[in-house]
């Protein structure tokens, strides 16, 4: 009997969630477009095109747009008969609920109106669209991977291969970082359940992980996507480890990054020692090295953006595919009073060789120019300044997150990594919040487009305006010393 | 233009219906009386009567109907009433247009065939204006203050400026002290425990009073049904509630509930009641459509304090230890608590539900809550005992008992950080300490100002957020205000695009009915004809004469202005008016000055304005010995200067 009735309960829970893919996006359950004729136009549309929620809302709320008016079709409307005056109509039953799709009549015989579209269901797919029709708008109308009880995140990290270092620290971190959540209550009594998966496994089309939200995701851009989305782009990914380059729209309109692109990052290293030097006579002279690639492109667009602002002279550019030696021993870069480091280790090994004992400011970038530049000899590590994308003096954050960390066996090792991964746990977790016990993927995403200077531990101040998926833009800058990092500035916004 | 009222304080000003069955009250002071309406039942229903008018613009089809009682009293002369205008807006093809943020008013028609375009739009913007100059004879857009006094009256205030004589448009006397009250532009319900009785006045009958007798049990706090259209009121010591349907109190029915004192809560859909059984120490919840009992929740001594959060969907319920049981309305169950200091007097949650607040009167503090993960999130201390608590959007503004203050809490940066509740005074004397059903503080219907009872200084005080004392003050006639609702007037939707708001019928005429909307943006204007009482032609057989010209006067200085009053037939002066009044008004604009005119013999009276801004400004008379009122009397006109200095050579 218990089989029976779970499988009934599976069953119902499989009908509903393939009604409400027919209501969001005219698909069935098997992935198939529905069709429908529209009486006004004489055509035959079919997906999308022809969903529910594009006129009557994600919510079954209804919409008034142009004069068009859809009525709210949550059951307490459809189950109540309207009374007189205005046209009334008897309440709603399956019978009556099929004639009004397939033909478009209400319970008392009148026609809709030639907007509402003639469905063409088969018998399964309506039964999946009335089941979900009944719960429509109700706290068991929530997106896949929230239950009761429960809200699914998923994670996708390379836990094997190269960065399989890397990837395993943010797997033992994560954890920490949602039990705190679920420690303090949960949401509004749902618990996180934090799901992994390995992006370096390549092996795509092997999981199905119905999963609400993606945290922390940490794909680098040498492996495609080893997960598969069910609804591509529509699952929100919240606080991506992988170093952007520039805006990322390309990752789709539903990526919420957290840390800077390394463009943000770039201009902001401009406008620090725009800063510096504004105590000296003369104006900023910048030199400028970078790599030969796109990424190398991008970012001295981005420095050359923020010289522009400030109204500096244009950098000495040298991005020789073959010796810097000569190019940066000419009389231009010896003019420069800071040199801007955009590549890794050849860049920097070139810009020691050039000013090994005195000479300009060096500014680079934390995450391009990698081990390298922490190895540099002393007169020139002196010089060195580097844009990171966290905090590394925020005493109380540091605090903070060991404690967090401590409390489920885990030690604080890498920061700013860490403070990342925890990062995107709590935005996440703030924009639950706000979304109520109602929770849907939409919620969600207004919900996180309504926060607004945000704190994580070392984290810089988090906010997206409306449609904005770029969680900050600026960089802190350091310098480099024999105990680490040294702060030498607080944030330095760069302006989009 | 006098609207007709129960009672004013100006006795000749009353209409001839409410004289029948009046009783003159000695001791009230000030010779004010009060009328005890107890309206037999089974008087004849007027004949209900009703105008329509249509017009078309962009697109947009409007209807007007107008629906009004002609009142008639003993004497068969029709007397003003209350009448209903419903606006249907549907676009060209027949679409209702639902949603609209609608204004409208009626202006008298100056002359004749419907308004233009340009017309319209010209009268719609200077009535947006708001300056007194401007004013329509009916505003669908208003709003009445409700008051309830220490001396058991309950009075009606119409808040606006305006050339009335008095702002207050009604007073009754109810029987008893009310615990807790409902009120809209319908009705007015409130509880009288001592009597076990409920008082209803009926605001479509001319504020008719009914008491009722509601059998064992004390009625204590009150609960509207948000969707449906029924009252429910908790009887404390009796296990039960009662529930009716509005307006037809036979239907009313006793359900079940625990043991004790009771506080009632909806769901904002009206699916659940909840109602706390303090003896009982149990949550009862209710069905809201078919009235029956779902359970009785089990959740701790004491349970009196409610609330019900829209984030989480669930009702709050706090119990003497200081715990809050949070309970899931469709399974009927606790699912979590909050752990919070004992001595919680209230609940209340912020809009949208997330953050609640537990009011505690004793630690002098009140608790923030977030629903989310049902934690405490900090303590606030206060000044004195918090006993009420309303929201606007960016504050929370808890009354602190038996003391003028208000402290103001921000409802920013609750999660974090230091919450300090800066405080203001609205008035110089404390109120006296009372129920907590009372109310003394209201929200303004444009929600970011809030009016403030003071019933120590016997003040209604208007405090506009952002400022730290109150911007304006409203009289209340020698009476101590205990507690304040809103009742709103102004138009708003029963139907899919249908717009419904009761005004009160001025004089017989051809009005104008401007309606204005955005999105889509709607202007038009519509006429129609009202039937009300005929514009008695008033000059009590008096003439005035302005003895000033059209010279202009002097910005700053107080200018003498004077009036000669003559008996219209033989000019004979009259000068024995002892209760001239003046108003004078900018036109256009908004401000105003009223004098009293001082009698310099030969029938020669004499005011002394002094006028700040250069300008036009209106001048009329008032002169309530002889039932003359500011709209009565042709109005005259000054022009304000600022002096041209002479030259210097």
């Amino acid at each position: 009997m218990l089989l029976l009735a779970a499988s009934v309960e599976a069953g119902r829970d499989g009908l509903e969630s393939a009604g409400r893919r027919i209501y969001r996006n005219g698909v069935n359950g098997e992935g198939r477009a529905v069709t429908a004729d529209l009486v006004m136009t004489g055509t035959r549309l079919s997906g999308v095109g022809v969903a529910c929620r594009n006129c009557h809302g994600d919510g079954g709320e209804g919409s008034a747009e142009s004069g068009l008016t859809a009525p709210a079709l949550t059951w307490a409307r459809l189950a109540q008969p309207r009374p007189a005056p205005i046209p009334a109509r008897p309440a709603y039953g399956d019978a009556e609920l099929r004639r009004a799709l397939a033909e478009g009549k209400d319970p008392a015989g009148r026609l809709l109106h030639p907007a509402m579209p003639r469905y063409r269901l088969d018998r399964r797919d309506a039964d999946g669209l009335l089941a979900y029709l009944r719960i429509l708008g109700t706290e068991r109308d929530t997106d896949p991977g929230v239950d009761p009880d429960v809200i699914r995140v998923g994670t996708a990290l390379p836990l094997t291969g190269e960065r399989a270092a890397t990837g395993r620290l943010v797997q033992d971190t994560l954890p920490a970082c949602v039990a705190r959540v679920n420690g303090d209550g949960g949401v509004f009594g749902r618990r996180l359940e934090l799901r992994v998966f390995d992006s370096a496994s390549g092996r795509a089309g092997q999981v199905q992980p119905e999963v609400f939200a993606w945290l922390a995701r940490f794909e680098s851009d040498a492996a495609p996507a080893a997960i598969p989305e069910p609804e591509a782009g529509r699952i929100p990914s919240i606080g991506p480890l992988a170093d952007m380059t520039m805006a990322p729209e390309q990752s789709g309109a539903s990526t919420f990054a957290l840390l800077p692109t390394l463009a943000d990052q770039a201009a902001a290293l401009v406008r620090f020692a725009a800063a510096e030097n504004a105590a000296r006579t003369g104006s900023l002279r910048l030199g400028l090295i970078r790599t030969p690639d796109r990424q190398g492109e991008v970012l001295a667009a981005a420095v050359l953006e923020q010289v522009r602002r400030l109204e500096l002279p244009d950098p000495v550019v040298a991005t020789a595919e073959t010796a810097l030696a000569p190019a940066l021993s000419s009389p231009d870069f010896k003019a420069v009073n800071a040199m801007v480091v955009l590549g890794g280790a050849r860049e920097w090994s070139a810009v020691s060789a050039a000013w090994p004992d005195s000479g300009p400011l060096l500014l680079g970038l934390l995450t391009t120019s990698g081990r390298a530049v922490l190895a540099l000899p002393p007169p020139i590590a002196a010089r060195v300044r580097l844009a990171v994308p966290f905090a590394v003096d925020d005493a109380a954050g540091i605090d903070a997150l060991s404690a967090e960390l401590r409390a489920e066996g885990m030690a604080l090792s890498n920061p700013g990594l860490q403070a990342a991964a925890c990062g995107a746990v709590q935005v996440f977790a703030e924009a639950a919040r706000r979304s109520g016990r109602r929770l849907t993927r939409a919620r969600l995403v207004d919900a996180l487009e309504s926060l607004q200077d945000f704190h994580s531990p070392l984290l810089p101040a988090i906010g997206f305006a409306k449609g904005g998926r770029n969680g900050s833009a600026g960089a802190y800058v350091v310098a480099v010393g024999q105990g680490g990092f040294q702060a030498r500035s607080g944030w330095v916004e760069s302006p989009r | 233009m006098t609207l007709p009222s129960i009672a004013s304080y100006c006795g000749p000003n009353w209409p001839r219906r409410a004289r029948v069955g009046a009783v003159a009250a000695a001791g009230f002071g000030r010779g004010a009386l009060l009328a005890l309406m107890l309206l037999p039942l089974g008087l004849p229903a007027a004949p209900e009567r009703s105008v329509t008018a249509q017009t078309q613009r962009d697109g947009v089809a409007l209807e007007l109907q107008v629906r009004g009682r002609a009142g008639a009293d003993q004497d068969g002369e029709a007397g003003a009433g209350e009448a209903t205008a419903r606006l249907a807006l549907r676009t060209a093809q027949g679409q209702p247009l639902s949603g609209l943020q609608l204004r409208a008013w009626m202006s008298r028609s100056r002359g004749t065939g419907g308004l233009g375009q340009e017309d319209c739009g010209r009268l719609t913007k200077g009535l947006l204006s708001g300056a007194l100059s401007r004013r329509a004879e009916v505003d669908l857009n208003s709003f009445r203050l409700a008051v309830l006094n220490e001396d058991d009256s309950l009075a009606i205030l119409d808040p606006r400026v305006s050339f009335k004589a008095s702002q207050m448009e009604a007073l009754v006397q109810l029987p008893g002290r009310a615990a807790d009250w409902l009120a809209d532009d319908t009705e007015i319900v409130l509880t009288l425990p001592e009597r076990s009785e409920v008082a209803i006045v009926d605001r479509s009958r001319g504020n008719a009073v009914r008491t009722l007798a509601l059998g064992p049990g004390r009625p204590t706090r009150i609960a509207a049904d948000p969707v449906g259209r029924r009252v429910w009121i908790g009887l404390d010591e009796a296990a039960e509630v009662v529930v009716w349907e509005r307006g037809r109190i036979d239907t009313r029915r006793r359900i079940g509930t625990g043991p004790g004192r009771h506080q009632l809560v909806f769901t904002p859909d009206g699916r659940y009641l909840a109602v706390t059984n303090s003896v009982g120490g149990s949550v009862s919840l209710i069905d809201g459509r078919s009235l029956a009992k779902r359970a009785d929740v089990a959740t701790g001594p004491d349970t009196l304090p409610l609330a019900y959060s829209e984030a989480s969907g669930r009702f709050y319920a706090a119990t003497a230890s200081g715990s809050v049981a949070v309970i899931d309305p469709e399974s009927a169950e606790v699912s979590a608590s909050v752990a919070l200091e004992p001595g919680i007097d209230a609940l209340a949650f912020a809009p949208g539900g997330r953050y609640g607040f537990a009011l505690q009167g004793e630690r002098r503090q009140v608790t923030v809550f977030d629903s989310a993960g049902n934690r405490p999130l900090k303590r606030v201390p206060l000044e004195g005992q918090p006993d009420q608590i309303v929201f606007s959007r960016e504050f929370a503004y808890i009354h602190l008992a038996g003391s003028e203050k208000v402290a103001l809490l921000s409802l920013d940066q609750l999660e974090h950080g230091q919450s300090v509740a800066t405080v203001f005074s609205a008035g110089q004397r404390p109120a006296p300490a009372d129920a907590p059903g009372a109310g003394p503080l209201v929200q303004a219907p444009d929600g970011d100002a809030l009016f403030a009872a003071n019933g120590g200084d016997g003040t209604i005080y208007y405090y506009l957020e952002g400022m730290m004392a109150p911007a304006g003050t409203l009289a209340t006639y020698g009476r101590r205000p205990r507690g304040l609702r809103l009742l709103d007037r102004s138009l708003h939707e029963i139907e899919p695009g249908v717009y419904a708001a009761s005004f009160q019928v001025p004089v017989d005429g051809d009005y104008d009915v401007p309606v204005l909307a955005e999105s889509p943006r709607v202007n038009a204007c519509l006429r129609v004809h009202l039937d009300g009482p005929k514009p008695a032609v008033k000059t009590a057989g008096l003439q005035v004469t302005p003895l000033f010209g059209a010279a202009p006067l002097t910005v700053g200085e107080p200018v003498p202005l004077r009036f000669r009053i003559t008996e219209a037939a033989g000019g004979k002066p009259v000068s024995d008016i002892a209760d001239c009044q003046v108003l004078a008004f900018a036109a256009p604009g908004s401000w105003q000055w009223r004098g009293r005119a001082e009698a310099l013999g030969g029938g020669i009276y004499e005011v002394r304005p002094r006028f700040r801004q250069p300008g036009r400004y209106g001048l009329t008379l008032r002169i309530p010995s002889r039932r003359l009122d500011y709209t009565d009397l042709p109005r005259s006109s000054v022009v304000v200067e600022v002096p041209v200095r002479a030259a210097a050579r």
